[in-house]
Parts: C-alpha cells; structure tokens; sequence
C-alpha cells in the first residue's frame, strides 16, 4: 500500500520524539528533523483528504498539542507530500523562511474576534420607499443604497473602536476584514503574547456592546493569520 | 440579538474552516515540477468546493 505525508505543522524543537495524540485518521505522528526545527507528519492511505468535519478537529487537535510543546507554524488542512524525500526537499528549499516565520510568532498565539449583527446590512441597505419606475428613481435609490451601505460600515467601525481601544496595547499584528454584506460585518484576527491571552479576553468582556451584535471571541489558536512562505503575503 | 459576548474555546466548525481552509502554510506546486514529471507534492485545493458545501451546510443550521 503506498503511504502519504500529511503535514500539520513546522515547530522549532528537536527533542520531541513520540506524542500522546494520534493525527488525522488516527495516524501516529512522526517527525522529521531538520537543522533547528521538525516537520511534524503522518502516514495516510490517501492523497486527497476530505473536508469532514471530525479530520479538521484531529488536525487542530495535533496543533494545540504542539502549542503546548512549542513555537508552531501551522500548515493548511490537507497538506499532503508524496514522499519521504520531499520533506528534505520542502526544508532545503524553505529553509529561511521557515526560520523568519519562527521570528515573527515566537512565543505568540493567535486570537479570533469576529462580531456579528442580527440583520444582514446588505439587506437594510435595500430598505427605501422608491419604486423602480423609471431611470431617475432607479438612480436615486442605488445612490441611496449605497449611501446606506457607507454609512454602515462607519456603523461597524463604530463598532469596533472601543474593542481594537482596548486591546491595542496587547496587539503585535492584526488582520481585519470588514463585510458590509453579511451577518459577520467583521472577522479580526490578532498576534498576541501567549501571556496575554487572559487578558485580551478580559478587556473585551469588559467592555459594554451594543444591544444589536454579538462579539465571538476565539483562541488561543496557532498564528493561522501570520504565517506564510510567500514573500508577496503580508504577514 | 443579545449583547452577551461569546467566548469560546470550543472551536466552532466556522472557526476552524476559516483558519485551516483559508491560513496556514500552503505549499504551491513549485516543488512539484523541479522533478522531472514525477509529483512529489499534492495540496488539497480541490478541497476549496468541499468545503464551501460544508460551510452553507453548517451556516444554515
């Protein structure tokens, strides 16, 4: 039977050797070690892995066990390599990258804060009184649509202020999305120290939100949101 | 809606699909054609379809 090289994560230790977890599929984790890091993987039976919802939770599972053991830069789901040698070649070919992601999140966790409202905004920017009766109305109530939708996202960045007030001081990086067009109207994810997860979640329940959105907090996860072997990516 | 903040270590299927779908590490198929017509690597993209059906299905419910 030919086996595959499911990849989960890049973590910068050497003197891990065995885990108390299985991976995907139940797999036992291996590592492979290279210079100052090790490529954590496993054995699977498949070259393409399906988006279930049980092997999404075993990879996440084997990435928080890694955050509890070390620096970790996370791999997307369903990473697969066909070889063994393929794994030296990943390393020699992305060898300083990996090592300028290590300095980037070292001792860092990731945290998610997504807010949501109860009525999609796309959906209320369409609320007017014109009827579509001929061109000037039709312009009229696009210009009014769009004005609803700018005024909005003001709405939203209102929103957020007090929260980004209150954790600016915590926040290494930060990604953040606004959507005008949905129910999550905005998706944030942060770069903190791992020491300050308590109290990153502590200054948002501290804070008094409106009676018209939920705030979802979300972590400590693995810096998702800040790794990449991109140079073009942002991190 | 409530103004109840909601923390969750749990993580959500939405969470987990937004970070291990959308983030990470992705290896591009550079790797794969510097050895002559043998793949050595395989990412799942074709997953991306996949999993836009599981999130309609999970958002819905």
């Amino acid at each position: 039977m030919i086996e595959y090289y499911y990849i989960y994560a890049v973590i910068n230790k050497l003197d891990v050797n065995s885990f108390d977890i299985g991976g995907v599929k139940e797999a036992q984790l291996l590592v492979y070690k290279y210079k100052d890091y090790s490529l954590i993987y496993s054995l699977i039976d498949t070259r393409k892995l399906e988006t279930e919802y049980k092997y999404l939770m075993q990879h996440e599972e084997v990435l928080e066990m890694l955050m509890e053991k070390s620096d970790v830069i996370p791999f997307s789901f369903s990473t697969i390599l066909l070889s063994e040698a393929s794994l030296e070649k990943f390393c020699n070919k992305y060898n300083d990258k990996i090592l300028s992601n290590f300095e980037n999140i070292s001792g860092t966790v990731e945290m998610g804060v997504k807010i949501l409202i109860s009525k999609n905004i796309s959906d209320e920017c369409k609320e007017n009184d014109i009827e579509e009766s001929n061109g000037y109305s039709y312009m009229i109530k696009k210009f009014k649509e769009f004005t609803n939708k700018k005024n909005k996202i003001e709405e939203i960045k209102q929103k957020i202020y007090p929260i980004e007030n209150s954790i600016y001081k915590l926040v290494i990086k930060d990604k953040k999305k606004y959507n005008e067009n949905g129910k999550i109207i905005f998706n944030g994810a942060y770069l903190i120290e791992k020491e300050n997860m308590d109290l990153f979640r502590e200054c948002i329940n501290n804070l008094e939100h409106g009676e018209d959105f939920e705030v979802m907090v979300s972590g400590p996860w693995p810096p998702y949101s800040f790794v990449s072997l991109d140079e073009r990516r942002e991190y | 809606m409530s103004n109840e903040v909601i923390e969750q270590k749990d993580t959500t299927l939405l969470e987990l699909l937004d970070r291990l779908l959308n983030k990470g590490i992705v290896i591009k198929g550079d790797l794969t054609i510097s050895v002559a017509n043998v793949d050595l690597i395989y990412v799942g993209l074709g997953l991306i379809v996949t999993a836009v059906e599981n999130i309609n299905k999970y958002t819905e419910s």
